[in-house]
């Protein structure tokens, strides 16, 4: 009788043990026991997520995919915010007019449709230079004008991988997706980055409360030009008709 | 010698023809049972006991309490009644059901008593009244909320002097969150254009109706609304209290309650409020019906309104229009009581200023370069 109960203690006492050192594990584990796994090649990115489809989501927002950025990348409190990519679905309406250039927030997720081909591809055994050198509108560049080069002195292979289309390099050798330009642009602009981190500079979208997503730098600066494009203002007091919502015809950019 | 009797309040409505009139109006009002479901569930008509004119056999009106201003608007809402009542007896008259309807809960609502000292039950009722009279307007299916301040949150702005460029994308997106008046222009928010190096305090002398291309070589912009001040002299001078400031610092404004003295715009010195000269006319196609008792809902000529920080969103969570709709991010908007939020490390860590800070009107609405 008594060694049943003894060895029911010990049972007890080995699955407890489990339990704990299982439990003490998961908490070792950096971002806690629920947190997304991180890809090796992309410090501080996690696993896209959709954005909630509830009705504090403004409606040119929903179907937008974020993704948690931890690391040194931290917002107000230490806490991690998220970034958001723009998925593929949707229409017109979600459009956002600065200066002239309506983004399309449709549109931003570029790391998919950038998988063609490497810029080897074309630019083999050749150092990757800042213009293309035909000037001719087949070319497949057509619609980059490059100002912000030009005045910094970069040539492509300053910001874009030539490995991969789809990523930029970094000045530490790293890389990173293009959808996360702000690693890049923060190589020189580390107040902007500071601010943007914290909240000071570039958009917040979905609430001011809650779950925090952020616009990334290229959703509202072309990299290429990235200075503000002087436009009409809108609603104007007591303006001609032609000139009132925006003579470009852009959408109210709210919900 | 006969005995006197002390004279009742039921008295003096029997003589004034109260009595008279409600029977004559019960006479006049359907049956709550030959309603449409929908009108029933919607306090349709004054059978449905939102109103206490007139409901059955059992006189909800006469069994209240009775101050002073309940005595005055039961008889002077008698006389109304009564004048209705011979209005709708005559032949001539050429008044639908829901003119009738409109014109008794419009009655109903001039009447009620100050936003603030409504018990629950009577916010339902005023709520129902002005869903149902929008309706008969032909504004749709509009949805007012009552919803208080959220606690431990205090409402704060930043303007980012060196971002904004003018492209008054948030004046756009008030006019149509807020249901501004658009034959009067109506709009809370006013973007100023100043040459650079000019002081931000002389905006007497500077151009907020800017027509040409943004940004202008030189210039800065400067927007302004209401700052919500944790000081405000507009509530202060209000003879009646229409207007006051909620837990979460919001300053509202009863437009039910408001009698149009306009002292509140001459006291506040940032020119944040606007007066309807006229009845403000918005199309039914572009009216939000997301609204708000104290924010966005129907106004009516000769009241007071202003920028609430969009009360109606914020208080669910969302970000004010203006913010939602910057496209150069030069608006940050959030709790400054939260040590983490966005707003308190711009307070923080960024130079910041305020309009006329020699005031001491303490605006919760800070300015701050890059």
């Amino acid at each position: 009788m008594s060694s049943r109960w003894y060895a029911m203690l010990v049972l007890f006492w080995l699955v407890a043990a489990v339990v704990a050192v299982a439990s003490a594990l998961s908490r070792a584990t950096p971002g806690g026991g629920d947190s997304v796994a991180l890809p090796l090649s992309v410090p501080g990115v996690g696993v896209p997520a959709s954005l909630e489809t509830d009705d504090t989501v403004p409606s040119a927002l929903r179907g937008v995919s974020v993704e948690p950025v931890r690391g040194h990348w931290t917002g107000p409190g230490g806490e991690p915010f998220f970034v958001a990519l723009r998925t593929a679905e949707g229409g017109a309406y979600r459009s956002r007019q600065i200066g002239r250039r309506v983004f399309d927030l449709a549109l931003r997720s570029e790391g998919s449709q950038l998988t063609q081909a490497p810029c080897s591809s074309c630019h083999q055994g050749q150092e990757i230079v800042q213009r293309p050198t035909r000037d001719d509108a087949e070319s497949v560049h057509q619609n980059i004008r490059p100002v912000h080069p030009d005045e910094t002195g970069a040539q492509c292979g300053t910001c874009h991988w030539a490995e991969d289309v789809g990523r930029l390099g970094l000045g530490n050798g790293d890389s990173a997706p293009v959808d996360h330009a702000y690693q890049l642009c923060a190589q020189c602009h580390f107040d902007q980055v500071e601010s943007w981190a914290y909240g000071a500079h570039g958009k917040r979208l979905v609430g001011w409360r809650g779950q925090r997503v952020v616009m990334t730098c290229a959703d509202c600066h072309d990299p290429h030009r990235p200075a503000t494009v002087p436009r009409i203002p809108m609603a104007g007091v007591h303006l001609p008709g032609e000139f009132r919502a925006g003579s470009e015809g852009a959408e109210p950019a709210h919900d | 010698m006969t005995e006197r009797r002390e004279l009742t309040f039921d008295d003096v409505l029997r003589n004034a023809g109260v009595r008279e009139a409600q029977s004559r109006l019960e006479r006049l009002t359907p049956d709550p049972a030959t309603l449409p479901p929908s009108e029933r569930e919607r306090g349709g008509g004054c059978g449905s006991g939102s109103c206490g004119c007139a409901k059955g056999p059992s006189n909800t009106l006469l069994d209240k309490p009775l101050d002073r201003r309940g005595a005055l608007g039961a008889m002077l809402g008698a006389l109304a009644v009564t004048t209705q009542a011979v209005g709708a007896c005559a032949p001539t008259s050429m008044e639908s059901d829901e003119e009738r309807e409109a014109k008794l809960l419009a009655q109903e609502e001039y009447f009620k008593g100050n936003y603030r000292l409504m018990t629950p039950e009577e916010r339902a009722e005023t709520v129902a009244r002005l869903e149902r009279l929008a309706e008969l307007r032909g504004d749709g299916d509009v949805s007012i909320r009552t919803d208080g301040a959220v606690p431990g949150v205090m409402y704060g702005y930043a303007f980012n002097i060196s971002k904004c460029k003018g492209f008054r994308n948030c004046v756009e997106a008030c006019i149509h969150e807020n249901n501004l008046d658009r034959t009067s222009d109506r709009q809370y928010i006013r973007i100023f254009e100043k040459p650079n190096g000019e002081s931000i305090n002389d905006l007497e002398h500077a151009d907020a109706t800017f027509g040409h291309e943004v940004p202008a070589e030189g210039h800065y912009y400067l927007g302004t609304q209401c700052f919500q001040c944790a000081n405000p002299p507009c509530v202060y001078v209000c003879p009646v209290q229409a207007t006051w400031q909620e837990p979460d610092g919001i300053v509202v404004v009863d437009y039910d309650w408001c009698i149009g003295c306009r002292y509140c715009m001459a006291a506040c010195p940032y020119w944040a409020r606007r007066f309807n000269w006229a009845e403000p006319e918005v199309p039914a196609e572009e009216l939000n019906p997301r609204q708000h008792y104290l924010g966005n809902r129907a106004r009516k000529k000769g009241v007071v309104e202003k920028c609430t920080y969009c009360i109606q969103r914020t208080r669910e969570g969302r970000l004010p229009a203006c913010a939602e709709a910057c496209p150069t991010g030069a608006r940050v908007f959030g709790n400054i009581l939260d040590p983490d939020s966005e707003i308190r490390w711009v307070l923080e860590n960024k130079q910041v200023f305020r309009l006329k800070e020699d005031l001491g009107t303490e605006p919760r609405f800070w300015y701050f370069m890059d």
